[in-house]
């Protein structure tokens, strides 16, 4: 008995171990390249490029905040994309064409992304469909309302003061949208690292048949975090039609591969029970840096894909090697 | 372990460190001279950097465009000190928020000068007059901006363009006024305004000269050929009395060109807005009719000429039309064709056509 607590208390401080030490590396690289790119450029290091890094950020870090709850529970949201894209239209639509005020036409459009979380979490959490089908699927009929709606027109003609909005700040050092990605940011993990149901989500992930058995009513913890994921993701696609002026069917198209990427760099693992939102937002960080600098020396798009897709496997493979090593 | 991380993080620096290597250099020291009336214009003899930022990295439409910008380079470097063309685009122009970055941080690189091609004619509007305000110039090309608030607009009209491709399918091809049957339309997307212009004018022109004739809708192919080709496909087989068939953009036609070679319904007769080297061929051999060329050549040349100016105090037309020309089989081996050709494919010759 106290040596099965033993063990368990080591292999909880291994894991505790583990992730602390790529949140170190990851925090290094991101580093690293603020560095590199202060150096190799005289535009980087300025408050305004801050000021840019910031709201290029706001939308990519909401939604990998979203992925990193459900990467956490072993499974893989595809379908943030669409969301984004329907909630600016459906948005945008109530405030151009019906004419409802700002904070009921938001209100409705968070409605969107809880409406498809809905979606998701049944189909995955008790359909018992993987993860990735299911997302998928519900990413082609989201993308597709998304254009049915209005012939795949955009919208605009927005009222003033969402653009504004979007591009105003505080100070002109931190964007609106950026205080409300941190803000969102911040509660997560308060809600993650400190709730029974963030231990939950960790417990689904890591073997639901486990915390079935200890009593966690997993098909329910598992439906709550897409409705979640997708009342997050609704947010992100207001932050997006704010940026963007408009109701735009196909943005945020393929917005999910980012947060993937943010939430694997950041530690976690696709097979689940593995996570944290710090360092998935260093993840979201350290991409959004290295496609900023990247662009600010000049050098060529296609590099830059190439070399995102280098520090990508770069990072997972530090990971990956790490955990063998501990394990052995 | 430990060794092990740190020589993959310095791998990862090194990887960053090589392409620094291959940057293009970036403006150095900028004099900004105020004029006359209060605007400040940047008097840069030690070299000159112009970025292009096209709606996407798809299609061969920006590498021309990109091949007349440097072009113009080429020929105005000596004068400014060297002027670098960079080139950026998001990799789909479905993506319109990242054109909003690619502006943004331009003016954080300190750029001289902006051509850019909106993939909206909305979305990038704050950016474009934040840079502007900064004071980077910039002209937008192909798209125009709603405002019109950049320092220039030089594009082809589309609705036009079209207008005349079909005015020109219904005189020629068919039979005036009196032409009976059905047209189709393949259109790369109905969200950015070149594409809907283009749609919108060739319908335009089709109700115009061909008033009996009746549409059967769009189709939107994402510029996949491969997509275009089964969307054709099952057009031709939906509609028994289809006549024309109209392919917005190159690769829209590559597909629709393999759809009818593949169905065989070689007395479906098409046209289209650009061209390349297959399309010529076919029109060769009577299966393209007619394509609406733009000048994407002249486009980057005139735009970059343009930046220059605005950057030595003058003044340039707020909007101008940077024409078409409509190709046709009968015309295609003319000087003024080959020219309109040579927008596309550099250093075009007839003979290049010729199986």
């Amino acid at each position: 008995m106290v040596a099965q607590r033993n063990t368990e208390r080591t292999s909880n401080s291994t894991k505790h171990h583990i992730l602390k030490s790529q949140l170190a590396t990851i925090l290094i690289i991101l580093a690293l390249l603020i560095v590199f790119f202060a150096i190799g450029s005289e535009g980087f290091f300025t408050i305004k490029n801050c000021y840019n890094i910031l709201q290029q950020i706001a939308v990519i870090g909401i939604i990998t905040v979203a992925q990193t709850f459900v990467i956490i529970t072993g499974g893989i949201d595809l379908s943030q994309g669409a969301v984004i894209g329907l909630t600016t239209v459906i948005t945008a639509m109530c405030m151009v064409d019906f004419g409802l005020s700002i904070p009921i036409a938001i209100l409705l459009g968070l409605l969107v992304g809880v409406i498809i979380g809905v979606l998701n979490g049944l189909l995955i959490a008790y359909l018992g469909l993987p993860a990735f089908i299911a997302t998928l699927g519900s990413m082609s009929v989201t993308e597709a309302i998304a254009l049915l709606v209005k012939g795949g027109k955009d919208i605009y003609n927005l009222p003033q003061g969402i653009s504004e909005f979007a591009q105003q700040g505080i100070g002109n050092v931190i964007p609106n949208i950026a205080i409300i990605m941190i803000i969102i940011a911040f509660v997560m993990h308060i809600f993650l690292k400190h709730t029974c149901f963030g231990r939950y989500i960790y417990a689904v992930g890591s073997n639901e048949q486990s915390a079935r058995f200890s009593g966690v009513k997993t098909k329910s913890v598992l439906f709550r975090t897409y409705v979640l994921a997708g009342f997050l993701c609704g947010i992100a696609g207001i932050i997006m039609m704010c940026r963007m002026s408009g109701g735009v069917a196909i943005a945020g198209k393929g917005y999910q591969m980012n947060s993937i990427s943010a939430v694997v760099i950041g530690g976690g693992s696709l097979f689940g029970g593995e996570g944290s939102i710090t360092g998935a937002m260093v993840g979201a960080f350290i991409m959004t840096i290295l496609a900023n600098g990247l662009q600010i020396m000049g050098v060529s798009s296609y590099w830059q894909q190439l070399i995102t897709g280098i520090v990508l496997v770069g990072a997972v493979l530090m990971d990956t090697m790490r955990r063998k090593k501990n394990l052995n | 372990m430990k060794k092990l991380v740190s020589m993959i993080s310095m791998l990862l620096v090194g990887s960053l460190l090589f392409t620094g290597c291959s940057t293009s250099s970036n403006a150095t020291t900028e004099q900004s001279v105020e004029t006359s009336d209060g605007t400040l214009v940047t008097n840069n003899k030690d070299g000159v950097v112009i970025k292009f930022i096209a709606m996407s990295t798809a299609s061969v439409y920006w590498s021309s465009l990109r091949a007349g910008a440097e072009a113009a380079a080429e020929e105005f470097g000596d004068e400014w000190g060297g002027i670098t063309i960079q080139f950026d685009a998001p990799e789909s122009d479905t993506d319109m928020a990242k054109q909003i970055d690619l502006i943004n941080n331009s003016v954080s690189a300190g750029v001289d000068g902006l051509l850019v091609a909106p993939s909206s004619p909305t979305v990038p509007h704050g950016a474009i007059v934040d840079a502007i305000e900064s004071g980077v110039f910039v002209i937008c090309v192909d798209q125009y901006l709603d405002p019109m608030d950049a320092n220039a607009f030089f594009g082809t009209n589309g609705v036009q363009a079209c207008k005349d491709l079909a005015e020109y399918m219904v005189e020629n091809v068919l039979d005036g006024e009196e032409s009976t049957g059905k047209y189709g339309s393949l259109v790369y997307n109905m969200t950015s305004l070149a594409s809907i212009d283009r749609y919108d004018g060739f319908v335009e022109g089709m109700e115009a000269f061909a008033p009996q004739m009746e549409s059967v809708g769009y189709e939107i192919t994402d510029s996949d050929i491969a997509e275009t080709q089964s969307i054709v496909a099952n057009m031709i087989q939906a509609n028994t009395d289809l006549k024309i068939l109209f392919a917005n953009n190159d690769r829209s036609a590559l597909g629709t060109l393999n759809a009818l070679k593949q169905e065989g319904s070689l007395d479906i007769k098409m046209c289209c807005v650009d061209v390349n080297l297959e399309l010529l061929q076919a029109m060769r051999q009577g299966i393209v009719q007619a394509c609406a060329l733009q000048m994407p050549y002249n486009q980057g040349y005139e735009g970059v000429k343009m930046l220059l100016a605005l950057m030595n105090g003058e003044e340039v037309p707020k909007e101008s039309d940077s024409g078409s020309f409509i190709l046709t089989q009968d015309n295609m081996d003319t000087n003024e064709a080959v020219a309109a050709i040579r927008q596309y494919i550099e250093g075009y010759e007839p003979d290049d056509s010729k199986n």
